[in-house]
């Protein structure tokens, strides 16, 4: 899980990976609930169904040691909230609530009231997919691509200000995580890696900062307002290849971009800037060539050849 | 709108292939079922499709020729599965046809749980950072007519495939549809893969709904007709899925799976959360109630194959559940067998997270050219 560690945490990180799991949800109390219920008070088939799972779930992914000894043979750090899907927990729920709706008692038209109440206390136990404050869910996209109009706004001004079929630009990282799903003729100069390297101050090994070197520079300008030299701004553009900057408008390195390092501005959209750089030296990206591996290759394969 | 609409139709036009497909898997009339057909279809479907993309892409060779190859081939087995069990559709629909008009009513509100779930679901917008990986690696792939070539963040070649993907052919699937109908992958993706998820997760939750209300269980003292009861199984179904419903929309942190059906219904990860893991679940509810046949065996070692080409964290997922409903089996049942069998039908997803582990070590890589 992010953040937590079985390493720093020990015995701990069980519930520490509970409690972030769960949040303000209420459901996994709920299922450990009515596993002890069914296991006291349930059928032969409701005790196999969900008690005893119950219990070896308590036995396995629940159990404090389980991660520490799992984490030993594989990284499990960052993915063992998946092992909680394992627990059937909307199963028992839903399967608790209708028996309870459905109870002989309420036949008729006096399980309806009682549906809904069940229903009520379901969502008074969650919260609500576009609840309050979540900037990243909107009830209504803007358009059929579900990504902001402004991702297609961007691409538009891109392709019309470059001459290259693959041009290359630095964006701020939301619109970096979007802009390839809805164009991938467009690259990219940095990795999401790189920028959350940036964000969170992660060390890579010396091989890869030297590899990334000229690109981390670019990424260190959008993400941390780092103003470089000219002369290794220009190494960094030129050595990757970057004709664009997509900037927000608010972004304190726009002046920095247009009146320093010479850029121009050829586009904006509601909220950003699009700057081309001119590059000195065009290396034009062009797709590798294949056909000679595939005319090296035997039957049946070279019956597709041309 | 246009776009929305042919997105849309894709909905129905997947589910029928995966019912052509899963009406292969399954016995005589009597015991037909639509829902297992679709779901038994859904993991046969890309199983074939991994046997298929994967001499593609290790050759080297375009997503062009997988879409040539895959295309054809799925729309014959499918019309060859129709023809060949048209006698027990033919049948069954005639029974589905009756059994629906007795309970209409309850029919229509569970087809009003799924087409609410899916309006809310694809109507959103939701920005998540793994979307990146996975419709990139779609739009990245037509972009270049090639396969896992290109890395997906940036568009830059790649000397290797990435292993933890490279049997996880599920996004290149959505590719190779979208080379073939020319929509574009954000389409595909989050309306139409989006909306398929969301009715395989219902359609799970119905089965394991069926199986835990079964109609034998309603007859009361008196005998009450099986039509009765089989018509009260269906409302607490209905019922059922409802409060299933109304858990996915408010069971929103970022790590749970009903977050990922919500907000990631595209993504293999949900599928896994989602179907997958629900549905080694519902094998072993049905193992609980009617035995260890071999037909359930045969579904769980379906399961296992198909979940490795639908996310790499099955590999992990799928034999941790496996062992934990077979150690549970081996309780009630007072044997040692079903955990053997249940490492058995897991050898595929155990095979590949071993190998992967000797990759992640630098044991081998796969080069995404010859020499």
């Amino acid at each position: 899980m992010q953040g937590i560690t079985s390493e720093e945490n020990g015995l701990g990180y069980i519930f520490l990976c509970l409690l972030r799991y769960s949040g303000t949800c209420f459901y996994l109390v709920w299922f450990a609930v009515l596993c002890i219920y069914y296991a006291v008070k349930g059928t032969l088939y409701e005790k196999r169904a969900f008690a005893l799972p119950g219990l070896l779930l308590l036995l396995t992914v629940f159990n404090p040691f389980f991660p520490l000894i799992l984490n030993r043979f594989f990284d499990v750090n960052s993915e063992y909230y998946r092992f909680i899907w394992i627990a059937p927990v909307i199963p028992l729920l839903a399967y608790a609530g209708t028996s309870f709706v459905t109870r002989d008692k309420y036949k008729g038209g006096r399980a309806v009231p009682i549906f809904f109440a069940v229903a009520f206390a379901l969502m008074a136990s969650g919260v609500f997919m576009h609840a309050a404050g979540n900037d990243n869910s909107k009830p209504l996209a803007e358009n059929p691509f579900k990504v902001p109009n402004e991702v297609l706004e961007v691409s538009r001004i891109i392709h019309s200000a470059s001459d290259s079929t693959f041009p290359k630009a630095i964006c701020d990282l939301n619109m970096e995580m979007e802009l390839r799903q809805y164009d991938s003729t467009i690259l990219l100069s940095a990795s999401r890696e790189q920028y959350l390297g940036a964000i969170y101050g992660t060390a890579f090994d010396e091989q890869t900062r030297n590899e990334n070197l000229l690109s981390d520079r670019l990424v260190h300008v959008m993400v941390l307002n780092t103003h470089f030299p000219k002369d290794e701004f220009v190494e960094s553009m030129e050595g990757t290849q970057t004709e664009f900057f997509v900037v927000t408008k608010n972004s304190p390195i726009n002046d920095y971009l247009v009146r320093d390092m010479g850029l121009k501005k050829v586009g904006e959209t509601f909220t950003r800037n699009v700057l081309k750089y001119s590059l000195q030296n065009d290396d034009t990206f062009e797709l590798p060539d294949y056909n000679d591996v595939w005319k090296e290759q035997g039957f049946p394969w070279s019956l597709l050849n041309h | 709108m246009i776009k929305t609409f042919l997105g849309l139709l894709g909905v129905p036009v997947t589910l029928l292939i995966f019912f052509a497909l899963g009406s292969l898997l399954q016995g005589s009339r009597n015991h037909f079922s639509a829902s297992k057909s679709v779901l038994g279809g859904f993991f046969l479907y890309y199983i074939l499709f991994d046997l298929f993309c994967l001499p593609v892409m290790l050759h080297y060779r375009p997503l062009s020729l997988l879409t040539a190859l895959w295309i054809p081939s799925c729309l014959l087995i499918a019309l060859f599965a129709l023809i060949l069990r048209r006698k027990v559709l033919i049948g069954y629909l005639s029974d589905l046809k009756s059994r629906v008009s007795n309970s209409w009513v309850v029919c229509l509100w569970i087809f009003f749980i799924v087409l609410l779930q899916i309006a809310i679901v694809t109507a959103a917008y939701q920005f998540t950072f793994d979307a990146a990986y996975y419709v990139a690696n779609a739009t990245t792939s037509i972009a270049t007519d090639s396969i896992n070539i290109y890395d997906p963040y940036t568009g830059e070649w790649q000397d290797h495939f990435e292993f933890r993907y490279l049997f996880a052919t599920y996004p290149i699937n959505d590719a190779v549809i979208c080379q073939f109908t020319g929509i574009h992958p954000l389409v595909w993706t989050k309306t139409t893969m989006s909306s398929v998820a969301i009715i395989l997760a219902n359609l799970v939750l119905f089965r394991i709904a069926c199986c835990l209300f079964s109609v034998e269980s309603q007859k009361n003292d008196s005998g009450a007709d099986t039509e009765a009861a089989d018509r009260y199984a269906l409302i607490k179904s209905a019922v059922f899925l409802c409060f299933g419903g109304i858990i996915n929309f408010f069971f929103i942190t970022i790590f749970t799976s009903s977050a990922f059906l919500v907000t990631r219904s595209y993504e293999g990860k949900s599928l896994l959360g989602n179907v997958i893991l629900p549905t080694i679940f519902l094998i072993y509810l049905k193992m609980a109630k009617q035995g260890m046949g071999r037909g359930h065996w045969l579904s769980l070692a379906l399961v296992s194959l198909g979940s490795t080409a639908i996310s790499n964290s099955s590999n992990m997922l799928v034999p941790a559940a496996v062992m934990i409903f077979c150690a549970s089996l081996s309780l009630q049942y007072r044997k040692i067998s079903p955990l053997i069998k249940g490492v058995l039908c897991t050898v595929p997803c155990l095979a590949l997270m071993l190998a992967y582990v000797f990759y992640v070590r630098g044991a081998f890589v796969i080069h995404t050219y010859p020499g």
